[in-house]
């Protein structure tokens, strides 16, 4: 009994030499394949991740705070989608378009991507109504435009984690964020460990594999496994931590003289836009 | 001088895999520990079932006087207060930090102990400063280097102000300086009369006289 354990460990006397063909070489000529499938895979994870990660730190020492930002964001979608008039959201696109002209040109099309996207599609949808007569179903493309836009500018001016942060401030439940948190960090830990195997397949595939979607299946089975493996080791270390299910957050707040400015700010666009649609 | 963790035939089985078998084990306060044995043979293991994250299947286990079963741990006020005496650092810190920012990170367990933020802030840059890192402080922890990360978790667990810290193979990964860091970290806490269990399959590197070692075998016991 004692003898086999033993033997567990301990490989035998013997095979510890290196096999005869480890020493010689080998003289490979690879055939082609095409890898196209792993690398286009490779690059785009790659691609997504390195934007998560390249988030701005943490922009609490600007002057706006991320709870302003955050809460501007959301009275601003409110005003475009309750207006009628095609003045206010004019007047939006103006100061937008305005702002945009002063990024860079990396930051544009950042930025304008996704909202081009967004608008190509709800063009798409009011096509029909547009062409059948229905002159006013333009302002749902152009409403979609400015609130992408506004919520693209918020997730460009402010790191993910002050949002989250920002969201205890409007009494959002502890929980909620830490969930939303702990997403994404999920995301790039499971990204780094799935880019990690993508890079060791790519590295590996020097023949020709015919079974290209059965190695990305084995990945994405080998992720889910990690992320099972993380979650529970996550939250044995949250319970190490005093963790009990109730997440308490900080939520402190002074008055301060810049939120008189913030509340100048909203104002403001309120009375625009009662201005725009004509109440005032 | 009192004893803070007791361990008395304690074994402990995954599903059919054996990974404790009958381990007693005293350890007194202001003991420094070393737990050494080869890879697979259960320290780690020990770690979980010492933070009550796993439970013995056989033999008891009693901390400071109380044992630890799953049904005390089941109340939050008891939970708390036992996980607040013992600070686990992790071997992988990607596992350990879960925070957006480092600082939330520190402040992370004093928060759950419902200290007013002041204290908080005073704790947590208290901390920061100790351990350098004050630079780090509005980082996310997952992109910190392997030597950053550790002594984030460090802090972390530190803000408990823990009876005991036990800590995982701490120099896994880490570069020479890291190392030497974390072995003088050890031996000032030692010295300031801190309990501390370090689980290490390099033995040889720890020397600080104070130690007492206890190994674990291939067979998952105690080498007396
Ligand atoms: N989650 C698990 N499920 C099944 N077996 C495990 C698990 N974790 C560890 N083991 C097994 O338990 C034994 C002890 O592991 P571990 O405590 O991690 O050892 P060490 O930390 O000393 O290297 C090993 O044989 C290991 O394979
Ligand atoms: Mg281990």
């Amino acid at each position: 009994m004692e003898q086999i354990k033993q033997h567990k460990f301990l490989l035998p006397e013997k095979n510890n030499k290196l096999p005869v063909w480890l020493t010689q070489n080998d003289n490979y000529n690879p055939c082609r394949d095409r890898d196209h499938f792993i690398d286009k895979t490779l690059l785009a994870l790659t691609g997504k991740l390195t934007l998560l990660k390249n988030q701005p730190a943490m922009a609490t020492d600007s002057f706006f705070s991320a709870s302003f930002k955050l809460i501007c964001t959301i009275v601003l979608i409110l005003l475009i989608s309750l207006s009628h008039r095609l003045m206010f959201p004019l007047i939006v696109l103006a100061v937008f378009l305005t702002y945009l002209a002063c990024l860079d040109s990396r930051r544009i099309s950042s930025i304008l991507k996704p909202v081009s996207a967004a608008m190509f599609f709800s063009l798409c949808i009011v096509l029909p109504a547009f062409i059948s007569g229905q002159q006013n179903t333009l302002m749902l493309p152009l409403k979609v435009f400015l609130t992408t836009m506004s919520a693209a500018f918020l997730a460009q001016r402010t790191a993910f984690s002050a949002l989250t942060k920002a969201l205890g401030g409007l009494h959002v439940p502890g929980l909620f964020i830490m969930v939303l948190d702990l997403t994404l960090k999920y995301i790039i830990l499971l990204g780094n460990t799935a880019a990690d195997l993508l890079i060791a397949l790519r590295l590996r595939s020097i023949g020709k594999n015919d079974r290209k979607y059965k190695s990305m299946g084995s990945i994405m089975g080998m992720v889910f496994l990690k992320a099972n493996e993380y979650s529970i080791d996550t939250h044995n270390a949250m319970l190490c931590r005093c963790f009990t299910g109730d997440y308490h957050v900080s939520q402190k707040h002074r008055l301060e003289s810049r939120y008189f400015i913030y509340m100048a700010i909203i104002l403001t666009m309120i009375v625009v836009f009662l201005y725009a649609e004509e109440y005032l | 001088m009192n004893t803070l963790v007791e361990l008395s035939s304690v074994s402990y089985k995954y599903d059919n895999i054996i990974a404790l078998e009958n381990i007693s084990l005293t350890i007194k306060e202001g003991e420094l520990i070393l737990l050494t044995g080869p890879n697979g043979c259960g320290k780690s293991t020990l770690f979980k079932l010492l933070n009550g994250l796993v439970f013995p299947s056989s033999g008891k286990y009693f901390f400071a006087g109380q044992e630890i079963t799953p049904k005390l741990l089941k109340d939050n006020l008891s939970a708390k207060k036992f996980h607040q005496q013992i600070g686990y650092v992790f071997q992988n810190p990607d596992l350990q930090l879960f925070n957006p920012t480092v600082y939330d990170e520190i402040a992370f367990g004093p928060r759950q102990m419902q200290f007013d933020e002041d204290k908080i802030r005073e704790r947590t840059d208290s901390l920061l400063c100790f351990l350098h890192i004050e630079h780090l402080r509005d980082r996310v922890p997952y992109h910190l280097s392997g030597g950053e990360k550790k002594k984030v978790s460090i802090a972390a667990v530190l803000a408990l102000n823990p009876d005991i810290i036990m800590m995982d193979e701490p120099l896994n990964g880490l570069d020479k300086k890291a190392r030497k860091w974390v072995e003088n970290f050890i031996i000032d806490f030692s010295a300031a009369g801190k309990t501390m269990l370090i689980a290490s399959h390099e033995e040889e590197i720890f020397t600080m006289q104070n130690r007492r070692t206890v190994q674990l075998d291939e067979n998952h016991q105690l080498v007396l």
